[in-house]
């Protein structure tokens, strides 16, 4: 069967042209030669009763009148059928009354059948037919005719026939065959052709020659060439495409790469390997462990084990580390790719090396530059607070020196020296003491004297202690500026639970004294119920003093008796505390709205843009946010710094919120 | 059915007995067969019945040297519808009423006479007188080598209006008559 499925069609088409043929004339032949042979034996058997009855007919006179010369002559007329083997008429008493060739011996009669039937033995039909006359019998012939031979002619007629149809049949179907073959595998040997050099030379501008039929072959080749058309298209735009991204790769300022995991070697480098690491893509493809040659000893193994991770993630993944390039130079690369996996196991790592060298080192003098730029903020602000501590102090100082100036004047204009003078009178009366007291005018009035001498002076003693505790007043005041300002100075980091309010109260009181350098009225809208905030206290301090300066100097420009700033405490949710400073200065523009948290974003003459900047940072940091609000030039500013509430705080929240 | 085939089968039986062992009886018993047979082998014009069942008469002119054999072999036989009749006449009777007419040897000397009567008249006539078909008749019979032999005068049974089964023409010996 498989070398029948091999041989060219148009040899399959004539075998199986044959074999139908074939097939169609077998059956045909069989059921012929079936019916003839039925036919045969029951037209033989008919002539053969028919042969009987006439022969019957024929010996009914020699019969009835007992003329058994007559009856061998009736029967003798048989010997014209070579086919009759024998024949007897017998009288009804059983005696033999003629016969004719072979003689039915011994029981032989016994064989035939009843009379008037016929019936096949061997080869023979055996007949027996009455012979009658005036309806009464008076005999029966015994006929045996022998249909072999005849047959056996039949069927040699009927083979030579058959064989002679048959070859005819063949002769004509492999003409017809060979004469209409074309038809239908011109077009498929067309196909094949056609087929067969697009195959072996790529060639998709090969197209079947069109022969206008409208039948399967005529649309399989209409269709064939418009394959051929759409693949000829797509592998244009295939080509276009390739490259497309030819140029697009190599324009890549990277390395774009494919590499096997299962034998380590690259399977595609992009041209820009040469220019950025000094290898041609030659050199990277088709070598085992090229990657592991070129990457710098340091990194390879935490590469390979970040590769691993990548690997069993099955993501996108990307890391940075150096290269060794071919002159010795170590290039930064930041790696990033993706990995293909088939049942499993990686396939394929596809993805891209871009050198970074200048980034990372850009970014080393960025960190640099940031931490300076942190550090003279910290001063800054340090300066800041600075001034608002000196300045508290020396008002406080300024009161103690107006009270020690107090307690001085009360001295200087003591009534001290009263008493000394009634002293010395009394002094000088003594001995006459008595006499002095009760006789002399001057004496009389002494007692009254010293009464309102010792009045005096229990009055001053009273001014004196008053003024003494204001002066301890100020100085405790002076001492809790001083510790205020070493609880801030404190290193940050620390996270506490601290109420917003005492915050604020903080930042206001550490500007204070500015306020009233600048004529700044403050207004405090403050919840006092606000919750505890979860903050480092050192951050928020420095958040708030940087706002509550950035408004005192948009309000610069304004005239002294209009400088409003406002500071509001709310609760806006369960879990936030709101902070708003808002004044009524310069406003800001809509366009610097967006970038006024950037870095290095200022409008201020010697600002240096990083306040707002890490003021937002620390907010995010603590779990918070910062924002603006400026309806615009002239309109004022809203900054307002949102809180965490402290976790106790919260829970309890959340679980009212359950309740 | 049967009793009939039974019949037929004695009746053979009957004749091969006689003719092959008695001759000297055997051979009226043998005529009288035939003369039954030629009943069955002759066909006479349906004008000669009167009815669809009319017998068939057997005349036998002169002395009937049959005895009752010629009555026993027709007993109850029945030729087509026909059932046959014996009637015994003489010479000078009419004979015209008869289908199968015998003459027997005794009327040799009346047979002109007898031949004219009956000529042209479907009647078959049978006898035993020598060359009696030579001289007119119809079927002559005689004897062969112990056998009976039939002579017939084909052109005579054409002219009574008789047709012969060629069956019976076989097995007879066919003669013209005599031109005198």
């Amino acid at each position: 069967m498989n070398s029948f499925r091999n041989l060219p069609i148009q040899q399959k088409m004539l075998d199986m042209t044959l074999i139908i043929c074939g097939a169609v004339l077998l059956v045909a032949t069989a059921a012929l030669f079936t019916f003839q042979v039925e036919n045969f034996r029951s037209n033989f058997q008919r002539n053969t009763v028919t042969l009987a009855a006439i022969i019957a007919n024929n010996s009914t006179a020699a019969m009835a009148f007992e003329d058994a010369k007559a009856g061998n002559e009736a029967i003798g007329s048989l010997i014209a059928n070579p086919d009759v083997v024998g024949a007897c008429l017998v009288a009804p008493d059983g005696s033999v009354f003629a016969q004719f060739g072979k003689p039915e011996q011994g029981g032989a009669l016994a064989e035939f059948p009843a009379a008037g039937e016929s019936i096949f033995a061997g080869g023979q039909i055996l007949c027996t037919q009455t012979i009658e006359l005036n309806r009464k019998k008076i005999g029966s012939l015994y006929l045996r005719v022998d249909c072999r031979q005849t047959f056996e002619e039949l069927i040699g007629f009927y083979a030579m026939i058959t064989l002679g149809v048959v070859v005819v049949s063949l002769c004509v179907a492999i003409f017809l065959s060979n004469r209409l073959r074309w038809i239908i595998t011109e077009p498929v040997l067309q196909l094949a052709e056609t087929a067969r050099m697009v195959g072996e030379k790529n060639d998709y501008s090969a197209r079947v020659p069109v022969s206008g039929r409208t039948d399967e072959l005529g649309r399989l080749t209409e269709s064939f060439n418009q394959m051929l058309d759409r693949i000829q298209s797509q592998d244009a735009a295939l080509n276009l495409s390739q490259q497309k991204m030819e140029t697009l790769v190599n324009s890549i300022d990277g390395i774009v790469w494919e590499w096997n995991p299962r034998n380590s070697m690259f399977t595609f480098v992009s041209p820009q390997s040469r220019r950025i690491l000094g290898y041609p893509p030659e050199r990277w493809i088709g070598a085992p462990d090229f990657w592991d040659k070129i990457v710098h000893p340091d990194d390879r193994e935490r590469v390979a084990k970040a590769c691993a991770e990548a690997t069993a993630g099955q993501e996108p993944y990307s890391y940075e580390y150096r290269m060794i390039a071919a002159d010795q130079r170590l290039v930064w690369i930041h790696e990033s790719g993706v990995v293909q996996v088939d049942h499993g196991q990686p396939v394929s790592f596809r993805g891209i090396f871009i050198d970074i060298t200048e980034r990372k080192e850009s970014t080393d003098k960025l960190d640099k530059l940031n931490r300076q730029l942190i550090e003279t903020s910290r001063l800054a602000g340090m300066a800041e607070v600075a001034t608002g501590v000196l300045h508290n102090v020396g008002n406080v100082l300024n009161s103690v020196s107006v009270s020690a100036t107090l307690v001085g004047e009360h001295l200087q204009r003591s009534k001290i020296g009263n008493l000394r003078r009634a002293t010395t009178i009394l002094w000088q009366k003594n001995g006459q003491l008595a006499e002095f007291l009760t006789t002399d005018p001057k004496g009389k009035l002494l007692p009254e004297y010293l009464k309102t001498v010792a009045d005096q002076l229990a009055d001053e003693q009273a001014q004196l202690v008053a003024e003494m505790g204001s002066v301890r007043q100020h100085i405790e005041h002076i001492k809790e500026i001083v510790a205020m300002q070493q609880n801030y100075a404190k290193v940050s980091g620390a996270f506490e639970d601290l109420p917003a309010a005492s915050l604020v109260e903080d930042a206001l009181q550490m500007n204070a004294a500015a306020f009233e350098r600048h004529n700044v009225r403050v207004i405090r809208e403050i919840d006092q119920n606000a919750p505890a905030v979860r903050v480092d206290r050192h951050k928020v301090l420095q958040i708030l003093i940087n706002l509550i300066r950035n408004a005192k100097y948009a309000m610069d420009a304004q005239s002294p008796q209009e400088k409003q700033l406002l500071i509001r405490v709310e609760v806006p949710t369960i879990d936030r505390v709101r902070v708003i400073v808002r004044d009524n200065g310069v406003g800001i523009l809509p366009d610097n709205l967006v970038k006024i948290f950037n870095h290095g974003f200022t409008t201020k003459k010697n600002g240096h843009g990083f306040g707002l900047h890490s003021g937002a940072n620390a907010a995010k940091e603590m779990g918070g946010s910062l924002a603006v609000q400026s309806s615009g030039v002239g309109q004022g500013a809203s900054f307002i710094l949102e809180l965490p509430v402290a976790a106790a705080r919260k829970e309890t929240a959340s679980t009212e919120k359950v309740l | 059915m049967l009793p009939l085939a039974l019949t037929g089968l004695w009746l053979a039986g009957t004749w091969r007995v006689v003719a092959e062992n008695e001759n000297s009886v055997g051979e009226y018993q043998v005529k009288a067969a035939f003369l039954y047979n030629f009943t069955q082998f002759t066909d006479w014009p349906a004008t000669n019945f009167s009815t669809a069942s009319a017998p068939i008469v057997i005349g036998i002119v002169g002395e009937d040297p049959f005895g009752s054999i010629m009555d026993d072999v027709v007993s109850g036989e029945v030729v087509g519808n026909h059932p046959l009749v014996i009637r015994r006449l003489r010479a000078r009777d009419n004979l015209l009423g008869c289908h199968v007419l015998f003459i027997s040897r005794s009327e040799q000397a009346q047979l002109p006479a007898i031949l004219i009567q009956v000529k042209g008249h479907p009647i078959l006539t049978v006898s035993d007188i020598s060359d009696f078909a030579q001289q007119g008749g119809i079927v002559g019979l005689l004897l062969v080598n112990k056998k009976v032999k039939m002579e017939i005068n084909q052109a005579a049974a054409i002219e009574a209006g008789l047709q012969i089964s060629s069956k019976l023409l076989r097995l007879a010996t066919i003669v013209k008559s005599r031109r005198n």
